[in-house]
C-alpha cells in the first residue's frame, strides 16, 4: 500500500540526488518494491490521484512541465526551481540546454558562461561532445545569437549577443577567467 | 577589567634594548580602540615621532588580537601587525599587516591582547611567553634559520602547541619585503622590523580561556547565526556550479563545492557534495583554494582546507605534490591561500604545459617552499610584476653588471622552468647581489634606486602599481569609483575587501541591488561590472562603510578575507547577510554594549588615527594632492573607450575628483585637503590629536 507520505519522500529523495521524478517512475520504483496504490479490497487510487493528495498535504512538492506536456516532480526543500528548470532543458537535448543556459546568464548577471561549465554536474557533456555540438549551433539559424570568445588563457566562452555586446563579454570573461585569480 | 570579557586583560610591553618586561591593562589603556590596528595606531601615535625611521631602535612593532580572537566567533584567528612601513616610500608610514593561524587564540589564552615590541636587543634572541609570563632568550642558535626550523626549535622548547610567529632570513637581512608567519603558512607583512630588532620569533603557549560576558544561551545563538550565513572564502554565497539546492550559480565565485569534485589526494578521496548551506557540519568543504587558483587539475593534488582558529572556511588548501619532492627535493605537502598559493608561478610567463598544467602547480610549491622558510612578501603580485618588467625592457641588463646578470639562467625562465626559483627567490631573501637586493626594496625604493621616474610605473596598467610602493588592491576593476577611493587611503596595498566582498559574491545584479539598498541607501551604491556610472553618495557611504568595516575587522580580530557579512547563501533571507553581526559578537563577548553604529563610529576613530598619523608622518594636511593620489593607468583604456561605455573600467578624472569629495565630506573632513577638521577629531574621541596635529599647522 502507498500512501501520499511516501510519494511525498520519493520525490524528496530523488531531488536531494539531483533528479527530477515522472509519475511513470513514481509507479515504476513502487511497483519494483511490490507495493501498489491503496490496499487489495478496494480498486487502488490512480497514481495521479495519489500525487495530488501528496502535494495537498506536502507543500514543498512542485510540478514544472515543458512543451511536452509531461509534468515532473520535484521537492522545494531540496532543488530549486532555477535547478530543475535547468534539468527540463537538458530533456531538449544539447543544443536547447546550452543555448538557454548561455542566453539567461547573458541576460540575468550579465555575464558569458565558460564552456567548460557544461562539462559540470548536472550539465554533463564531455569536451569531446560540446565541440560539434557549437558547430552545429553556428550553422543552425535558431542560434545565431549565440556568441563565442577565447580568453587571454585559451579557454572558450559563450554569451547571447542580444543581451551582451561583443567589447563587454570579452571584458567579462577575461575577468572571470584570469582577472579574479590575478586580483585575489 | 573583571566586568568585561573578549579580552585578556594585558597587553605586554618588550623594551630589547633593556630586556625589561612590562604590562598594561588593556581596557583601561586601548578600549576606545578596541585591540588590533587600534592598539598599533594609538601606540604609535603617542610614542614614535614623526622623523622615525622604519628600522630605528625608535620604532615599534605592535602585535595586537582583538576581543573576538580565541572565542568560538568564526574566522576569529587574526593578528595586525603595525609598525612604520620599510617599504612605504619615500617615507616610511604607518601600515599594517594581518596575520591569521593561531598565534592570536594562543596569545589570548596566554593573558595577553597583544605585544609592544620596542628597542632592539644587541644579539639575536627571540620572545617567549607563556601563561602570564615572557622572557627574551638568546636565539642566536636560530638566527640564519628558516621559518620552518625556528618553528621546531622553539615548539621543541614550549611544546607542540605553542603558536611560533617567526622571520625568516629575508627578515634577518632586513628586505623591505619580507613577512613574519605563523602555522605554517599564515603570514603578515613586517618581517624586515623584526630583523632590525634583533627578534627572530614570538614563541606563545596559553592554557587560559577567554570570558564571554554575555549570556552563554545567546551567545551560542549568535554563532550559529553567523555560521548560518557564511558563504565560502571572500564570502562568495553562490556555487560555482549548478546545485540543486542553489537559485543561482556563478562560476566566478570561490565556492566550488560540488558532487563529484574529490579532494584526491585524500585517503580516501572526499567528495566534497552538493553543500547545501544549511549542513553547517559541512562549510569547510566549499572552499578550494587551490582548485580555484592552479586550475582543476589541484582537485587530484588536495588534502584538505586548513586555516585559521575558529574558522569553518579552512581557505589555506594543503596540496600533495609528489613530483616536487623528487625533482627538486622539497617537501610534497605545501598549504597557502590567494597570492601566497600562486607566488612561485607568477615569475614566469608560460610554461611547457600551459597556464594550469602540472608545471604551473610545481612553480606554486616552489614559490610556497621558499616564501614561507625565507620569509619573502611579493608585496601583493607587485615583486612578480617588477621583475617582469625590469626583465622585459632590458633593466636588469642595465642596472645590474654583466657577470651578475649572467649568473641567472635566464633560458630556464624563458622555458617555464620552476627550478628558475632557486636563483632567484634566496638571493632576495639574502640580498645577494644589485638584481635581488633592489627587487627585495619595495616598487619604490628600487625605483629610487636605480634613478627611474615613479610615474613611469603610474603609466602601465599591467603593473597595477598605485602609490607609495604599492600596488591597487581591489579598486575600480572590483567597485568602480569606490574602489579607487578606497586605494587612496592606505600606505601599502589597501588590503580591504569589504567592497569586492560584496561585489564578487556571485549573486545576480538585480539581487546585489536590492541588497544595496539596506546597506547604503539606494540601488545606485553599485554597478554592474563593466557597466559603470557616474558617481553618486551612496557610492561615497560604500567607501567609508568598506573602510570602517575593514578597521573594525583587524581591531576585534575577524578576517576581513570573510566579512562584512554583506550578503548570505539563504534564499529564505533574500540573500541578506548581516551587517550587524560585528556588533553582536562584541557585545556578547566584552559586555560593553554597543549598536552597530556605535561600534562603525569605534572604527571611524581608529581609521582616523591611521589618517592623523599618515597626515604627521608627511608633515602635510594636503592629502588630497600629496597623499590620495591616483596612477594614470586608472583613466586609460587599451581601445581608447570612454568612461561609463560598457566594457571598459576606465574611470573619468573629473568624476573620481567628485568621488574624492563625496568621500571626505561622509566622513567629515575638508573637502579641499582629505584632512580631518577639527570637529571630526573631537567627534571621535581625538581632541588630543586635534591638538597636536593644531600645533604643528596640520588641522583645518
Ligand atoms: S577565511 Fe581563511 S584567512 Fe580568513 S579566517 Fe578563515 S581560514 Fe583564515
Amino acid at each position: 500500500m502507498i500512501y501520499p507520505l511516501e510519494v511525498a519522500e520519493f520525490i524528496r529523495e530523488n531531488s536531494k540526488a539531483g533528479e527530477l521524478v515522472t509519475a511513470a517512475l513514481i509507479e515504476s520504483a513502487f511497483e519494483e518494491h511490490g507495493l501498489a496504490a491503496g490496499n487489495a479490497e478496494e480498486e487502488p487510487p490512480s497514481i495521479s490521484a495519489l500525487i495530488e493528495e501528496a502535494f495537498r498535504s506536502h507543500g514543498d512538492l512542485k510540478e514544472i512541465s515543458d512543451d511536452s506536456g509531461i509534468a515532473r516532480y520535484f521537492s522545494g526543500l531540496f532543488m530549486t526551481e532555477a535547478y530543475a528548470r535547468v534539468l527540463l532543458l537538458k530533456l531538449q537535448g544539447p543544443l536547447e540546454m546550452i543555448a538557454e543556459v548561455i542566453r539567461e546568464n547573458s541576460r540575468a548577471y550579465p555575464r558569458p558562461v565558460p564552456l567548460a561549465l557544461f562539462e559540470w554536474s548536472p550539465f554533463d557533456l564531455s569536451r569531446e561532445r560540446i565541440e560539434p555540438i557549437l558547430k552545429e549551433m553556428a550553422e543552425s539559424p535558431g542560434y545565431r545569437d549565440i556568441a563565442l570568445l577565447t580568453t587571454s588563457i585559451g579557454n572558450l566562452f559563450a554569451y547571447s549577443t542580444d543581451y551582451l555586446e561583443p567589447g563587454h563579454a570579452e571584458m567579462l570573461a577575461e575577468w572571470i577567467d584570469v582577472g579574479q585569480a590575478e586580483n585575489p | 577589567m573583571a566586568q568585561y570579557g573578549g579580552w585578556a586583560g594585558k597587553v605586554l610591553r618588550v623594551d630589547l634594548s633593556t630586556g625589561r618586561i612590562t604590562t598594561e591593562d588593556t581596557v583601561e589603556k586601548y578600549r576606545d580602540y578596541v585591540g588590533g590596528t587600534g592598539i598599533g595606531y594609538k601606540v604609535l601615535w603617542d610614542e614614535v615621532g614623526p622623523n622615525v625611521k622604519a628600522f630605528d631602535p625608535e620604532n615599534k612593532i605592535i602585535f595586537a588580537t582583538g576581543p573576538l580572537a580565541g572565542t568560538s566567533a568564526p574566522c576569529n584567528g587574526r593578528t595586525a601587525i603595525t609598525t612604520l612601513w620599510p617599504s612605504c616610500w619615500p617615507k616610511h608610514l604607518v601600515a599594517s599587516g594581518h596575520m591569521g593561524g593561531h598565534f592570536a587564540a594562543e596569545l589570548k589564552y596566554a593573558g595577553f591582547d597583544g605585544v609592544i615590541v620596542e628597542g632592539r636587543a644587541d644579539h639575536p634572541v627571540w620572545l617567549a611567553i607563556s601563561d602570564g609570563k615572557a622572557e627574551i632568550r638568546d636565539g642566536r642558535h636560530l638566527w640564519g634559520q628558516g621559518i620552518r626550523r625556528t618553528n621546531y626549535e622553539i615548539s621543541r622548547e614550549m611544546g607542540a602547541e605553542a603558536a611560533v610567529a617567526a622571520i625568516g632570513q629575508a627578515g634577518e637581512n632586513m628586505v623591505p619585503l619580507s613577512v613574519i608567519s605563523n602555522s605554517g603558512s599564515h603570514t603578515g607583512a613586517g618581517g624586515a622590523v623584526l630583523g632590525s630588532k634583533n627578534l627572530k620569533a614570538i614563541g606563545v603557549r596559553g592554557t587560559g580561556s577567554i570570558r564571554i560576558a554575555g549570556d552563554k544561551g545567546d551567545w551560542e545563538k549568535a554563532v550559529k547565526h553567523h555560521l548560518s550565513i557564511l558563504g565560502a572564502n571572500n564570502q562568495h554565497v553562490v556555487p560555482n556550479s549548478p546545485q540543486p539546492w542553489a537559485e543561482y550559480y556563478n562560476p566566478g565565485t570561490r565556492w566550488l563545492a560540488a558532487r563529484g569534485r574529490v579532494w584526491g589526494a585524500s585517503d580516501p578521496p572526499i567528495d566534497t557534495g552538493t553543500g547545501d548551506p544549511h549542513n553547517l557540519n559541512r562549510i569547510a568543504y566549499r572552499t578550494n583554494s587551490a582548485a580555484f587558483f592552479l586550475g582543476p587539475d589541484a582537485w587530484k593534488n588536495t588534502v584538505r582546507g586548513n586555516g585559521c582558529t575558529a574558522c569553518p572556511i579552512r581557505c589555506h588548501t594543503r596540496i600533495k605534490v609528489p613530483a616536487v619532492a623528487s625533482k627538486y627535493g622539497i617537501s610534497e605537502i605545501g598549504q597557502s591561500t590567494c597570492i601566497r598559493l600562486v607566488l612561485g608561478k607568477r615569475f614566469f610567463k608560460k610554461f611547457p604545459d600551459g597556464p594550469l598544467g602540472q608545471t604551473s602547480i610545481e612553480a606554486c610549491m616552489l614559490g610556497m617552499h621558499f616564501a614561507d622558510d625565507l620569509g619573502i612578501w611579493d608585496n601583493y603580485g607587485q615583486l612578480q610584476r617588477d621583475f617582469h618588467k625590469c626583465h622585459n625592457e632590458g633593466i636588469f641588463k642595465n642596472k645590474v653588471g654583466a657577470k651578475e646578470y649572467q649568473s641567472y639562467s635566464w633560458d630556464k625562465l624563458e622555458r617555464g622552468d620552476p627550478a628558475f626559483l632557486f636563483e632567484l627567490l634566496p638571493r632576495i631573501a639574502n640580498r645577494e647581489g644589485e638584481l635581488a637586493t633592489a627587487l627585495g626594496l619595495g616598487t619604490g625604493f628600487m625605483l629610487e634606486r636605480w634613478s627611474i621616474p615613479e610615474a613611469e610605473w603610474k603609466k602601465d596598467h599591467q603593473l597595477n602599481y598605485w602609490k607609495h610602493g604599492h600596488p591597487k588592491h581591489h579598486s575600480h576593476e572590483d567597485a568602480g569609483q569606490c574602489g579607487v577611493v578606497i586605494n587612496t587611503q592606505y600606505n601599502r596595498d589597501a588590503q580591504c575587501h569589504s567592497h569586492s566582498n560584496f561585489t564578487r559574491n556571485g549573486l545576480p545584479i538585480e539581487v546585489q541591488k536590492k541588497l544595496a539598498v539596506d546597506l547604503w541607501g539606494s540601488e545606485a551604491a553599485i554597478d554592474p561590472l563593466g557597466e559603470f556610472t557616474p558617481m553618486n553618495a551612496h557610492k561615497a557611504k560604500m567607501a567609508k562603510w568598506s573602510l570602517l568595516r575593514k578597521e573594525l575587522h583587524d581591531s576585534i580580530a575577524l578576517c576581513n578575507w570573510m566579512g562584512p557579512w554583506s550578503a548570505s547563501p539563504l534564499k529564505e533571507r533574500g540573500y541578506k547577510g548581516d551587517d550587524s553581526l560585528e556588533s553582536l559578537l562584541y557585545s556578547l563577548a566584552t559586555g560593553d554594549g554597543k549598536s552597530r553604529e556605535e561600534l562603525d563610529e569605534v572604527a571611524e576613530r581608529i581609521f582616523v588615527l591611521h589618517r592623523a598619523l599618515t597626515i604627521r608622518g608627511m608633515g602635510t594636511r594636503d592629502m588630497r594632492t600629496q597623499h590620495d593620489t591616483i596612477p594614470d593607468w586608472v583613466f586609460a583604456d587599451e581601445k581608447d573607450r570612454a568612461p561609463f561605455t560598457k566594457g571598459t573600467i576606465r574611470m573619468d578624472k573629473t568624476d573620481i575628483g567628485n568621488a574624492m569629495t563625496m568621500f571626505y565630506r561622509e566622513l567629515g573632513w575638508d573637502t579641499a585637503t582629505g584632512s580631518p577638521t577639527r570637529d571630526t577629531y573631537k567627534r571621535l574621541g581625538l581632541p588630543e590629536v586635534a591638538e597636536e596635529l593644531g600645533k604643528a599647522g596640520l588641522t583645518v
